[in-house]
């Protein structure tokens, strides 16, 4: 006993450093999984409170962008609406019902591997996890966690975030990915060789996705490499959305989808 | 000693508030992201406590990580420059040159020693966090570690200019 006090003794500051490397380790593994870890979501409300603080001052800064971004996005619906003259075939076409909530980005990085975004809507505004985070020039992410009044979403930029898209002209599916340093791009890994894609071709998301709509426009295809190894495409793609000056988004969420993947889900048990 | 322990402790939510709000959010370029906040490990005089050293390392990682969204990444880096500060201390720093409470500055230990000890704690600690930020290891992932730690270094020479002589 005695000889164990004094082993502790000697190699306290060792001792001490395993022990807060350790957990430290230990908070870096929890990190992993999808749904925010409690630590997160309980912090979000103080540090989001401080950073509202933050942004009231520099809002005022971009209120020039801001109001461009508004009458662009209002002269585009303006036009929707006045051409509103195709007839869709409900039968056949069903687009889901989604609901769209307004928020303002509060927080938002694009320099880390995995990037989150701070929005100031949360629970009290109907905002849950999983639903989706769009502008209308693109996917911005997926909700993560909610407090009472602010949600973090998992940015495009993630290591997890794993976008299903298809080309605008061909409807051919694939994944989008984000390769963790360039934030104007993003790339689709094993894309099929036989598929005829060229430098430009548009890419939204597609179909299969609960949690955004078919069609929302994502980017054009930069460049496009033969992998030598497996013959197929390695595709990058440059967004059309400038993370980096984000401000406002939509949260987005279809109660239509939630009766999708409960059907789904009897499926995947029957297997 | 507890005039340190009561300052350092004050000067923590500054760094950390500076980390967050400007330097976070200003982008350089997609392979540089300058962390000031390890000045404050730097700079904490030779006879800190070991104790006192680790903990405050933990809970100013720590702060960072709340800020950014993903725990451990910060402060598993951030604890590991101060396990081994008093180590790298030994080589780098000449000896009697600094009385053992006095912070550690450019002034007090000269350019030449400051800017080897700091580039070892910063090169150290930029490893760990992008290894552990990204969980491979490429040439842009060098090139980015490279960039920041030399734009970090830049911006910790910088406010040592600011140090005022007593």
């Amino acid at each position: 006993m005695h000889n164990l006090i004094r082993f502790i003794k000697i190699n306290q500051f060792l001792l001490l450093f395993i022990l807060i490397e350790g957990f430290s380790v230990f908070l870096l593994l929890q990190n992993n999984s999808y749904q925010a870890n409690t630590v997160i979501k309980f912090s979000t409300q103080y540090t989001s409170f401080i950073r509202n603080y933050i942004v009231i001052f520099s809002d005022y800064l971009d209120l020039k962008e801001t109001n461009n971004y508004l009458i662009k996005e209002n002269a585009k619906l303006h036009s929707l609406l006045k051409n509103e003259t195709s007839f869709v075939d409900s039968t056949l076409i069903r687009n889901k019902l989604y609901h769209y909530y307004p928020a303002k980005i509060i927080n938002n990085s694009v320099s880390k591997r995995n990037n989150f975004i701070t929005l100031n809507k949360g629970r009290q505004h109907g905002i849950k996890e999983g639903m989706g985070v769009v502008t209308n020039q693109g996917v911005i992410g997926i909700v993560y966690s909610v407090s009472q009044q602010y949600a973090i979403a998992i940015s495009l930029l993630h290591r997890e975030s794993a976008i299903g898209i298809q080309l605008k002209k061909n409807n051919h599916n694939g994944i989008l990915k984000w390769e963790g340093f360039d934030p104007k791009s993003s790339s689709i890994n094993n894309f099929p060789n036989h598929i005829p894609i060229v430098i430009g071709d548009t890419i939204t998301t597609n179909s299969h996705s609960t949690i955004f709509p078919e069609g929302v426009p994502i980017g054009t295809i930069k460049n496009i490499q033969k992998n030598a190894d497996d013959g197929f495409f390695d595709v990058s793609v440059s967004l059309f959305e400038d993370f980096n000056q984000l401000n406002y988004v939509y949260i987005i969420h279809s109660d239509e989808a939630t009766e999708q993947l409960k059907l789904e889900q009897k499926i995947h048990k029957d297997e | 000693m507890n005039k340190y322990f009561i300052k350092y402790l004050g000067l923590l939510p500054v760094y950390v508030l500076l980390q967050v709000v400007v330097l976070n959010e200003v982008l350089f370029s997609a392979y540089i992201n300058p962390f000031l906040y390890i000045i404050l490990i730097i700079s904490l005089p030779l006879k800190t406590p070991k104790w006192f050293l680790l903990i405050y390392a933990f809970l100013l990682g720590f702060s960072i990580d709340l800020f950014s969204g993903s725990l451990g990444v910060h402060s598993t880096a951030t604890i590991l420059i101060a396990f081994v500060k008093p180590f790298i201390n030994k080589i780098t720093i000449p000896h009697n040159i600094l009385a053992e409470t006095d912070e550690i500055t450019l002034k007090k230990i000269g350019n030449k020693a400051f800017i080897t000890f700091s580039l070892f704690l910063i090169l150290l600690h930029n490893i760990c966090l992008f290894i552990t930020e990204h969980l491979s290891v490429n040439l842009a992932l060098f090139g980015k570690i490279m960039a920041s730690s030399l734009v970090t270094l830049i911006i910790v020479l910088i406010t040592q200019l600011f140090q005022q002589e007593k």
